[in-house]
Formats: C-alpha cells, structure tokens, sequence
C-alpha cells in the first residue's frame, strides 16, 4: 500500500469519526454557526446602512453601520429618531424572526437525527421520567 | 461576495471537521467546540465578503491559528502531546510498516465486519491521529482529510513543500506503525 | 408649510422603508410560502415525505423545513434515511406536541447516555393509565405554578 492508499484509507475513517457526532455537539456547532452568520462582514452599495445613534438607542443587533444615502434624516428634526427607530424595530423584528427560525430548524433537525422515540419526546409524560432521572444524579 | 446562504453551506460543510481535528490538536471537546466557534466568527466577520471560493483556504488556515493560538494563551502543551512527541521517533530504523500491512492485510475484511468494530477501529485511528506530533498531523490532515495539495498545505502550514513531504511522510509511517501494534489492517 | 415639510418627510420615510416592507412582505405575506413546485430538485429530495402535506403548512413552518432541507446533502446516507423516517411523523404533531418534542429533548441530551435510555425504556413500559395518571398530575402542577408562555 503506497502514502497515498493509506492516506485515502484513514481520511475514510476519519469522516465516519466526524459523522458520529453526539447530536449535543451537533447542537453547539449549528450555534457556532449561527451566531458566525450573524456577524457576517458585509461590503459594498447594495447594504443597508442605518444611522448607528439610532441604532445603539434601540438596542440593536451588530448590523454595518456607515453613511448611506441618510443625509435627509438630519433635516427632518425631530422625525428622525421616530422615523429611524420605526425602520430599525422593522429590521430588528425581521432579523429576530429569522434568527428563531434558524434556532429551531436547527433543534428540529437534531430531533429527527435523534433515535429516540419521536412519540417519548412528544409526550410531557417522557419530561416528568426525565425530571426523574435527572433528580437522581 | 459570499451570500449568507453560501457562507452557511460553507460552515456546515466544515464544521464537523474542523470540530475533530480541534479535538486531535487540544485534546479536550469543550475547548474544541470554543475553537470552532472562534474560528467561524473571525472568518465572518473578516472575510464574509470574499467571494465563496477564497473561503475553503481562508479557514484552514484561521482554524490553525486559532489552536495554535489557544496553546499559546494556555502555555502548556497538553503532556500527552510531549510525551508522544518524545516517544515517536523521527528516524524509524525498522522495516517500512507501510510494506508490512500490503503484506499482512487483506485490504477488503473490512467490509465484514460489524458496526461495533467499525466504530472501534475509528475511534483508534483517531487516538493515534491525536497522539501524532502536532506538525506531522497538521500536514497528513491537511493532505490527506482537507485534501490540500503539497503546496496549499506548504502555505497554510508556513513552510516549505520540502517539509510538508516530510512530515506526511513521519506521520503516515507512525500511524502505520501504532495501527500495527494495535492489531488494526485497513 | 410646515405640514408640507411632514408630508415630504413621512413620505421619504415610508420609499426609505421600501427595501424593509419588501423584506416585511416576503417573510409575513403570501401565507401560502413556496409551492411544492417552486422549489429546487434537491429541496424536494431532501423533503419528500412532507410532499403531501406542504400544501397545507403555514409560509413560517415551510421556511424552517427548507432550513432543514440545506442541511440534508451533508448527513450520511443513513442519517438521511434517519431523517425522512422521522420527518412525516414530526410535522404532524400539533404544535403544542413540537413544543414539548423539542424541550424535552434539549432535557434529555442534558444527561448521560444511560439516563436517558432508561428513561425511554421506562416511558416504553408504562401502561397506557399510568401515563394518564402522570400526564394529569404534571397538567396540574404545571398549570398551578403557571409556567410561563413558550414559544411556537
């Protein structure tokens, strides 16, 4: 058997290794990514960018943050924190929305995944055995 | 510029991987896991608008720098890896193990046997992938489980093709060698 | 004038929130969400079993489902397997019923392997009136400590 035979042999391995994941790890690393995409680093015009000030009153999520064609804001007096909060809630609301999405895209393919029954799992039954044994510890 | 979706497929796709070899390198999930998730942030956060292509080797080598970093914070190499480095000898004087297994193994029982025993063998491969010098498993998995080539795993690693031969070739023959020891033929 | 000056803001205000309400729109509209027809070969490779009933689910279920789907070309042949099996089964549990799927398997993967077998070995053994008499007793402990709202 040559390097590059034993090589492909222990790659073979080394995927069923990655494929037996228990589904606890599984869960962490769909939030790894999930809170990764969150973040991403976005570039270039077709961005939105919203007035950071207003942003930070709002209590927003990390979004980009830059000038934007927001210039007519500033002459608007005192619409424009109104006016700004009003699209941020929007955005916020949309992007939570998502996120929880996401979340529990991410929970219900770690159920499925599962071997456990889905009939156990859908019964409040099975949380009171679960109670049980967790009090037992 | 990556769309969100590719960035995702891309992170799905490595996750896992990235997971394991966090694993081989610290030894320890939970740290593992910190690495992982280290390591896709600054890669979205940083590199999010590259274009999808340029991610795959992006990666590779933040997540190096990530568990090389987690090292340094944490100043002490894990005593496994010491030891091991110590006990696997650089030179092997004895007969190419590599020759041995072509020899001894009927390359084709594997597919006899039963899930247990598969999962047994994989999870002795990945000790030993673990106890291999950090170097010599950084250039066998990058070659061989990234599937870089000599030159891409020459840049992730920072050094010459000339090293990265070599120690594919160390690691490939200590992982021989234990697997022998350890009664497995692939 | 001044009235004027609002009008003009409000109005600027409201094509500013366009690309929002377009966003806003394609994630609450069209309660239908994408038709069985509309989406890709290999979304409905992935959800095949929920074929039939895609029809019927509301645009938020569909969205999580195709979330699902893009993570289904990674698993290995068995966990793809393992996934349809389960799949027609889990859509048709009641909300309430997914609600309670998804907490009590969060639970279960807080403990041990053997727990948590036990625990299934013990929900499997239990005779249909025993299961009445917990579920009863856990109702109303539940609804005297008023636990609070979960969501979906």
């Amino acid at each position: 058997m040559n390097q590059d035979e034993f090589g492909f042999r222990i790659r073979q391995a080394l995927n069923d290794g990655a494929e037996r994941l228990d589904y606890r790890t599984v869960l962490r690393l769909e939030q790894a990514r999930g809170k990764a995409l969150a973040r991403q680093r976005r570039a270039g015009p077709a961005t939105v960018r919203l007035p950071a000030l207003q942003l930070a009153a709002a209590g927003a999520p990390p979004v980009d943050t830059g000038r934007g064609g927001w210039g007519w804001l500033r002459g608007a007096g005192w619409m424009a924190p109104l006016v700004a909060l009003a699209v941020a809630f929007v955005a916020i609301s949309d992007w939570q929305n998502e996120r929880e999405i996401e979340r529990l895209a991410a929970l219900d393919f770690a159920v499925l995944l599962d071997d456990g029954p889905l009939e156990a799992y859908a019964d409040h039954v099975f949380g009171v055995l679960l109670q049980a044994e967790r009090q037992a510890q | 510029m990556a769309t969100r979706e590719e960035l995702s497929e891309f992170l799905a796709g490595v996750e896992r991987r990235a997971f394991k070899q966090a694993v081989f390198a610290v030894r320890d999930e939970s740290h593992a896991l910190d690495i992982v998730q280290d390591a896709m942030m600054k890669i979205a956060e940083n590199y999010g608008d590259r274009p999808a292509a340029e991610l795959p080797p992006l990666f590779t080598r933040i997540l190096q720098n990530t568990i090389h970093d987690f090292f340094r914070r944490s100043k002490v190499r894990s005593t496994w890896v010491t030891l091991f480095s110590s006990l696997n000898p650089e030179h092997d004087p004895d007969a190419d193990p590599l020759e041995t297994l072509e020899a001894t193994g009927d390359t084709r029982s594997e597919s006899t046997e039963t899930t247990y025993q598969r999962e047994q063998i994989v999870a002795i491969i990945e000790e030993e992938v673990a106890r291999l010098p950090a170097r010599q498993r950084e250039a066998f998995l990058l070659r061989y489980w990234e599937d870089l080539d000599t030159a891409e795993t020459a840049a992730a690693m920072g050094c010459s093709e000339g090293s990265v031969k070599t120690h594919c070739s160390r690691a490939t023959h200590a992982l021989a060698k234990a697997l022998k020891e350890r009664g497995i033929t692939l | 004038m001044k009235t004027r000056r609002i009008l003009l803001i409000v109005a600027a205000g409201a094509t500013a929130l366009a690309p929002f309400s377009r966003a806003v729109a394609q994630a609450r509209t069209s309660a239908a969400g994408p038709a069985w027809s509309e989406l890709s070969p290999q979304q409905r490779e992935a959800l095949a079993p929920l074929a039939g009933d895609w029809g019927g689910m509301p645009a938020e279920n569909k969205r999580k489902w195709l979330d699902i789907a893009g993570k289904y070309p990674q698993l290995s042949p068995e966990g793809q397997a393992r996934l349809h099996a389960r799949m027609a089964e889990f859509a048709r549990l009641t909300p309430e019923q997914k609600r309670t799927a998804r907490e009590n398997f969060q639970r279960a993967y807080e403990l041990p392997r053997e727990s948590r077998e036990s625990a299934v070995q013990q929900y499997q053994a239990l005779p249909d009136d025993k299961k009445k008499e917990l579920s009863e007793r856990s109702q109303q402990r539940k609804a005297a400590t008023k636990a609070p709202e979960q969501k979906k």
